[in-house]
């Protein structure tokens, strides 16, 4: 068990997961591949590594995972394209300032075409329905400087419904509160400048809630702790300004627990086997508390705040006088 | 030789009447009593297969999924129909696979009732597949795709509730076995947030045809009522899932808002007792966090007696001392504020 943050054995974990292609666990995880190279990427920007991944093959592999006849990308070569990965690759190329090799009214055009006439998106044209999808529409037209071509109306009026009265949000209406839906929620919302559909008491009292006497979180009553929401439920807390509510310095360690001490990554709890998913969000949490070193991470975007910075799209307390 | 494995499999998984089908650990020659006799793949080899029962070892279907990954990119609609079986047996979340399915379904290659099928054998198969939210989706679809809408409406009847609906109706044969495969996969893996996500449609889809023009002996009318009483026993005897208290609680909310009067007789007093049923559970099992919060939302969902709900519930808890009691305390105060 390690008391800090083992930054170098993460950046090289992150970078040799691209060298094991022949693996069945490679095969098995195709379809979240642009979404593991989001995951990896952003984790070596807060680490201040950002070059550590060969930019122009990312950017090469970004471009094969282009679905012509879709307009959108999957996540893999040869896959469907689907609204959460076409997000993934918008991510990657703002990240590595490539936006030069997208075709932006296409990709606007096939994310705005998802839109459901409750206001809600699916995630391709098969029609299943998520507020994470309304929360990837809402970002990835951000990003892309495109959000006035959005139904904001329409799209808040669906996430409306989708509270419950714990104040958490759920997938979809009448569907369980669930931290990770809660922050999708929570932040599209404020990207719409429409927080005060969130009640934010209510729904502080229940994320702080979340947090479990060996100081990790959890995603909704009675699941077992899990790295992933130190992300989840942070940056909900810290878009409501209530990351005071939780035991920062017992969720640290409890992140830091995680870690593989010989292998770098971090899994969802101590003693399991890492992945790249949970290596990006115990990171995304360490950066919200403040942990030393880290670059700070823009918790409405899940981006290096510095990025969002520079494109003028930092949210609410997260907005300096610079922007204004 | 590779590619007839793939092929067997499938016309495994796809076979009428399988009764249950589940991953087995290793691969065949784990089971094997006697060395196989060489031929053509079959139901028995490398497969187990007993009196509709299957078993797939899990090493052979690992061995198998990269071919069928090719397969699925070939021009055969017979091919990619049975490399898609394959892929999402070994990996659930494949939604390339699944939409190679809805296609195949949209060009009649293959039936959405036999779909209907293979989905509800899949889905208990793993605990990966029980909480796969494509998968659950898919069957939305294919309901969609079978059933007609019932009347559509445009107002909420309660919070949590759609406000506008195109839900299909659903005979209630297929409901109560829709129930049945949704227990099996929340049995498979417990407090299954897409299982019972996919409750919430199924009850909107009761919802939506006792809406719409039917008479008072709606076959769906006893189906709700019947339900509901079996989700109130499944919190019972499952005090740690707070995804069935929620469901739950949302139903009662439902119930509350009189919004299907023409069976007020049957569906009113099915809202009776429950705060006194949640007080009754966390005085039996006061370390399950789910039950307390039960009890929350009894509280919240009396709005004109919230205060002597919570004031009667603090003081019959006052013997039970623990964390969950005290946050109960500590959340009457904050929502009192």
């Amino acid at each position: 068990m390690s008391t800090e943050l083992l930054t170098a054995l993460h950046v090289s974990y992150i970078q040799n997961l691209g060298n094991s292609t022949d693996d069945l666990m490679y095969h098995l995880t195709a379809h979240l591949r642009l979404n593991a190279i989001y995951w990896g990427l952003t984790a070596l920007c807060i680490m201040g590594h950002p070059d550590a991944l060969d930019k122009e093959d990312v950017i090469r592999f970004v471009e094969s995972c282009w679905d012509e006849k879709a307009g959108g990308f999957g996540a893999h070569p040869a896959h469907d394209a689907h609204i959460h990965p076409t997000l993934s690759a918008i991510q990657i190329l703002i990240t590595y300032d490539a936006l030069d090799r997208l075709d932006v009214p296409r990709v606007v055009k096939f994310i705005l075409s998802l839109q459901q006439p409750s206001g809600v998106f699916a995630g391709d044209s098969f029609g299943e329905i998520d507020t994470r999808f309304s929360y990837i529409a809402v970002n990835a037209l951000s990003l892309l400087g495109c959000l006035d071509q959005l139904d904001k109306d329409k799209t808040v009026e669906y996430i409306k419904q989708c509270r419950n009265f714990d104040g958490g949000f759920g997938s979809t209406i009448g569907a369980e509160s669930h931290a990770a839906q809660v922050t999708v929620c929570v932040a599209a919302l404020t990207i719409l400048d429409r927080l005060d559909e969130v009640d934010i008491e209510t729904l502080a009292w229940w994320l702080a809630e979340r947090q479990l006497p060996n100081g990790g979180l959890n995603g909704r009553p009675e699941k077992l702790e899990d790295v992933c929401y130190s992300y989840w439920v942070l940056s909900a807390l810290s878009i409501l300004d209530k990351v005071a509510w939780i035991d920062s310095e017992k969720l640290t360690s409890f992140i830091l627990s995680a870690q593989d001490i010989e292998k770098g990554g971090i899994a969802d709890r101590p003693g399991d086997m890492v992945d790249v998913f949970h290596t990006q969000f115990g990171i995304a949490g360490l950066s919200i508390l403040g942990y030393p070193g880290l670059v700070e991470l823009d918790p409405v975007y899940c981006m290096p705040a510095p990025i969002i910075e520079a494109k003028g799209l930092r949210k609410g307390r997260f907005r300096t006088a610079r922007n204004d | 030789m590779a590619n007839a494995l793939v092929h067997t499999l499938a016309g495994l998984l796809m076979e009428n009447p399988l009764l249950s089908l589940e991953i087995v650990p290793g691969n065949i020659g784990a089971y094997l009593v006697e060395p196989p006799s060489p031929g053509q793949p079959s139901k028995e080899f490398p497969f187990l297969y007993t009196d509709g029962h299957l078993g797939v070892p899990k090493k052979t279907l690992h061995h198998l999924y990269p071919l069928a990954l090719e397969l699925l990119n070939t021009e055969s609609r017979k091919d990619q129909l049975d490399a898609s079986c394959v892929i999402l047996l070994a990996n659930p979340a494949h939604q390339t696979a699944m939409n190679t399915r809805k296609r195949l379904i949209q060009s009649a290659t293959l039936s959405a009732h036999a779909e209907l099928n293979f989905s509800a054998r899949l889905l208990p198969s793993s605990r990966p597949a029980s909480k796969e939210s494509i998968l659950w989706a898919h069957r939305r679809w294919i309901f969609s795709v079978l059933y007609p809408p019932a009347m559509p409406y445009f107002e909420a009847p309660s919070p949590g509730w759609v406000c506008s609906s195109e839900d299909p109706e659903i005979p209630p044969d297929v409901i109560e076995k829709e129930f049945e495969l949704i227990s099996r996969c929340c049995e498979m893996y417990p407090r299954n947030y897409h299982a019972w996500s996919h409750y919430h449609f199924v009850v909107q889809c009761i919802h939506a045809s006792l809406r719409s023009s039917h008479p008072a002996d709606s076959p769906h009318l006893p189906l709700f009522a019947v339900e509901f009483l079996k989700l109130r026993r499944w919190i019972e005897s499952h005090v740690s899932d707070h995804s069935a208290v929620h469901q739950f609680c949302s139903i009662i909310s439902l119930l509350q808002s009189s919004d299907l009067p023409r069976y007020q007789s049957v569906l009113a007093p099915l809202v009776d007792g429950q705060f006194e049923h949640a007080l009754g559970l966390v005085a039996s099992f006061p370390s399950h966090e789910s039950l307390w919060m039960y009890l929350r939302a009894m509280i919240t969902l009396s709005p004109v007696n919230a205060t002597t709900l919570a004031g009667k519930a603090i003081s019959s808890t006052a013997a039970l001392d623990g964390p969950f009691r005290q946050k109960f305390v500590s959340w009457v105060k904050f929502t009192e504020k």
